[in-house]
Order: C-alpha cells, then sequence, then structure tokens
C-alpha cells in the first residue's frame, strides 16, 4: 500500500466514523500546537449555531410529539399507541442510523438518534402496557431494558457514535438495577443497603468506562462519566455511614483515595466531588462526635478551619498535579 | 484476545464489576432458598364469602373458629353476639365460610379437606415445624427498583428458616394488601412425611 493509498484509506475510515480524529492523533503522538487535525477538531467541538438549531430541533420535535400523541392517545387504540411510540423510536432510530452511514461528519444522524432514543424505551413500556403484561413483578422492565440495551449495543458495533454509546449505558444501568431488583423482588428483606452497594458498582463502572473511553472515539462522553461516576460511587457510600462506625472510618479512606484517583486521572470533577464529599463526612462526624463536646460554636469554628484548609488542599493539588 | 483485553482493560471491568455483583446477589437469593425443605406438611383456614364482599376482614372470625386442643382440632361455635369486623352485622349473619386446606410443603400446594378429615389429623400448633421451619407472613414491596419507583406492594406467606425463605402458593391468598389477613394458621401435620 503506497502513501496516497493510505491516506485515502485512511481518510475513508475517519469519515465513516470507523476512526476518530483524536485516536489518528493520539496514535500519532500529536499535540494540539503540533496539528491542524487537532486544530480541526477544536473548531468542530465548539458550540456552533448549527448544533444550536439541532439540538432545539430535536426538543421541538420531541415535545411536538409527545403533544401530538397525548391529543389523539384515546383515539387511536392499541395498535396506534405502539406504533407511535415505539415505532416512531424506530423509525428515528433507523433513519439516524442513515444518516450516520451517508453523513458521519456531520451531527444530523446523532439528533435523530436522540430522539429515537428518548422514544424507543417509552415505546416498549407502552407495548408491555398494551400487551397487558403483568408488571407485579420487575422481571418484564428487566428484561425490556436488557433487550434496549443489546440493541444499543449492537448499534455500537455499527456506528461509532457517542450518542449511541450513551443510550447503551443509560439503558444498561437501567438493566442493571432492574435485573438485580427483580432477583430480590419478594426474596429479601435483609438487603436493605443493596441499592448503595449496587450505585457504588455503576459509579465504579462510569470511571472505568470513562478512563477507557478517554483517549478514543468516546471521549466526549469521559467527563460526564466520571462525573456521574465518582458522584455515584461516593454519594452511595456516604449513605451507609449514618450509624456505622466501620463505615464512618472506612469513609475517610475512600475519599482519599478518590482525591488520589483524580490526581492518577488528572480529572478535577474527582478532585472537587472527592472534598466536597470530604467536607460533608467531617461535617457529620463533627456534627454527631464533637457538637456536644465542644458546644456549636467552638465546632463551627474549628469546621470553618477545616473546610479552608480542604479548600486550600484542594486548590493545591489541582494546580500542581491536575492542570 | 489477549491484546483486545490488554488495550480495553477499564471497559471490560467496568462490564464484569456489576456482573459480579449480580452474581453475589443471585447465590446470596437463591442457595439459601434452594437449601430450605420441610418434612411437615401443615393445615389452614382461609375465610370465603360473606355478606361483606370484603371477605378479608374476616380474620378474628378465622381464629375464632377453630382450635387446637390436645393436637386435635375443634370446631367452635360462633358467639351470637359476636361481630368481628364491626360492621353492625354479626357473624352467624354474616354467612362466613371458613374453608380447610392442607399445604403439601413438599409440592408447594394446597387442597381443601374436610372437616371431617382434618379431625383424623395430629397437629402442632406452634409456627415453628418440628425441624425448625416457621410459616410467616411478609410485606413485600413488590415492584420497587432504586429511583423507578414502586410497584405493586404485597403481602405474602413464606416459609422461613434464617435468611432462606420460600414464598408460599396458597388458596384463596391474592397477596393482596387487605387479603393480608384471610389466612389462619391451625398447625403442622403430625408426624413428618418420612415417618
Amino acid at each position: 500500500m503506497n502513501k496516497e493509498q493510505l491516506l485515502q484509506e485512511l481518510s475513508t475510515k475517519i469519515n465513516s466514523g470507523e476512526i476518530s480524529r483524536s485516536e489518528v492523533a493520539h496514535t500519532l503522538n500529536i499535540s494540539t500546537s503540533q496539528s491542524g487535525v487537532v486544530v480541526g477538531e477544536k473548531h468542530a467541538s465548539m458550540f456552533s449555531v448549527t448544533k444550536m438549531l439541532y439540538v432545539l430541533g430535536a426538543a421541538i420535535v420531541i415535545i411536538g410529539v409527545i403533544i401530538f400523541v397525548s391529543q389523539i392517545w384515546e383515539d387511536i387504540g392499541s395498535f396506534g399507541r405502539i406504533l407511535v411510540t415505539l415505532g416512531l423510536g424506530g423509525i428515528f432510530a433507523l433513519i439516524g442510523s442513515v444518516l450516520l452511514k451517508q453523513k458521519p461528519e456531520d451531527n444530523i444522524g446523532a439528533v435523530f438518534h436522540c430522539i429515537g432514543g428518548a422514544l424507543i424505551p417509552s415505546g416498549a413500556f407502552v407495548t408491555l402496557s398494551e400487551l397487558e403484561i403483568d408488571m407485579s413483578s420487575v422481571w418484564p422492565v428487566a428484561i425490556t431494558f436488557g433487550v434496549i440495551f443489546a440493541f444499543y449495543l449492537l448499534l455500537n458495533t455499527v456506528h461509532r457514535s457517542p450518542v449511541l454509546t450513551f443510550f447503551a449505558i443509560a439503558n444498561g444501568t437501567a438493566f442493571v438495577y432492574s435485573f438485580v431488583g427483580a432477583m430480590v423482588n419478594g426474596e429479601l428483606y435483609f438487603f436493605e443497603d443493596l441499592y448503595a452497594y449496587l450505585t457504588m458498582v455503576v459509579g465504579a463502572s462510569y470511571i472505568l468506562l470513562a478512563e477507557g473511553f478517554r483517549n478514543g472515539w468516546n471521549s466526549k462522553l469521559s467527563g460526564v462519566l466520571t462525573l456521574l461516576g465518582i458522584t455515584g460511587f461516593l454519594g452511595a457510600a456516604f449513605s451507609q455511614v449514618f450509624n456505622s462506625v466501620p463505615w464512618q472510618l472506612f469513609y475517610f479512606a475512600l475519599v482519599l483515595g478518590g482525591v488520589f484517583l483524580s490526581v492518577y486521572m488528572r480529572s478535577r470533577s474527582i478532585l472537587i466531588m472527592s472534598t466536597l464529599f470530604l467536607v460533608a463526612h467531617v461535617s457529620y462526624i463533627t456534627s454527631e462526635y464533637f457538637a456536644d463536646s465542644l458546644g456549636w460554636p467552638i465546632s463551627l469554628v474549628a469546621l470553618g478551619f477545616v473546610f479552608i484548609g480542604l479548600g486550600y488542599i484542594s486548590i493545591a493539588i489541582n494546580k500542581r498535579y491536575i492542570k | 484476545m489477549k491484546q483486545f483485553l490488554k488495550e480495553n482493560f477499564a471497559i471490560v471491568l467496568a462490564f464484569i464489576l456489576p456482573l459480579v455483583l449480580i452474581v453475589g446477589v443471585a447465590l446470596s437469593v437463591y442457595l439459601p432458598s434452594a437449601s430450605l425443605s420441610t418434612n411437615y406438611n401443615f393445615v389452614y383456614s382461609s375465610c370465603f364469602g360473606g355478606t361483606n364482599y370484603y371477605s378479608y376482614q374476616c380474620d378474628t372470625y378465622l381464629q375464632k373458629r377453630y382450635s387446637i386442643v390436645n393436637s386435635k382440632i375443634v370446631l367452635n361455635q360462633i358467639d351470637p353476639k359476636q361481630d368481628s369486623d364491626n360492621n353492625d352485622i354479626l357473624d352467624i349473619n354474616e354467612s362466613y365460610t371458613a374453608r380447610l386446606f392442607l399445604h403439601d410443603t413438599q409440592k408447594n400446594e394446597s387442597r381443601e379437606i374436610t372437616l371431617e378429615e382434618a379431625q383424623t389429623l395430629t397437629y402442632d400448633n406452634l409456627l415453628t415445624s418440628p425441624d425448625g421451619v416457621t410459616v410467616s407472613n411478609h410485606y413485600n414491596r413488590g415492584g420497587d427498583f432504586f429511583i423507578f419507583g414502586g410497584g405493586s406492594s404485597s403481602y405474602g406467606y413464606y416459609l422461613t428458616k434464617g435468611k432462606a425463605r420460600i414464598k408460599l402458593e396458597l388458596i384463596n391468598n391474592s397477596d393482596q394488601y387487605y387479603y393480608q389477613n384471610n389466612f389462619q394458621f391451625i398447625g403442622w401435620v403430625l408426624p413428618s412425611r418420612n415417618q
């Protein structure tokens, strides 16, 4: 393969979305200052009027569909209801896929997938309801989310689009929660903390996905996944500290681990959330153990200094290791 | 494959973590229940009919209708002045029918028995069987799963031992909240199936 063929092949793959510009830049170790490739991507990621119109248009379409469907809901019968929700969602997803294939450099395909992604899950539940599936168990819900998750995973292998990955993750998350809910439904009453542990696991998974996506074609999702992941993880863990001394001690290790992770991943959102949860935990510990002995005013003064100290350390870490 | 795992280690681990939790929960849920069994069957009564549409309100009537005396079932006469559900209709005028059922714990199925058949059996009226399994009711939050809200909650009756539970498939047990009391445990049938 000569140089021209190689470049032509690369160009085709980039246009089809199989390889992203950032992947090429990362593989060739091209920095922002060295290459117009990255500069070009910067332009693409900037907020433009076109993108704003896409987003506005998608929102208007979704609102319009909801209003229209609600107006005719009672008159269209079961088949009609399934058609205007699941059917319409499927059509939008199909159009989105065609557009992603034909115009991979454009965002129009992703916009159609956004509308489809909103309609498909709701359409699936309308279908369950119209088919009078017994919803006293969570299994039908879990299976539905599982099928939608598999659908979006499959779409991800065809089109490499962050929007499809987002819907795969959203439906995958709903699937995991509903699957666990279905398993324990009526079987266990001693698993009160199960959802907290599950949220910690899902949060950890989000952070891992963010790390995995960082330099790939899904890098746009990395930031939001990191934020959601660390918030879910530390938030769910924080729900366990109340009236549990081992958890109260362990939580310090978790938030400090979060601070170290923020340095390792160079993530400001992890640093901010870890600091905020550390502040919350210190406040809780102070009110629980020191408010009565030291008195509230002195506890507040001490807390204030602790907050200032944590803020200072956080800013120092950010400046030195993350920026 | 090795190369793929190396390149996508974080993503693979992101999928594995929830899977591990799911497998762990599945093992904790299903393993203890799989080992739970009792060699004893039991008899219970349930209310049918009545002038009151809501037969679930005859729980007090059920409690008084049958009792165990010297390990045998006894049919008690109803106090003519008794009004269990306080609806100003005396129980004798309610036309309640308290039917008796023998529950086979091995097959988890019930069949109706006559009072005469019930009177031939010997009972232990403790809620816990001689081999340590208890009949217990439990409020089930139903379709609740995290932020997605609740489905239909219900009361159910279970065989329990420690943390293990098996749901009982009873007759006339609609699982609805307002039917929770339409079940009266009479007693474990002695001797066990193996004797």
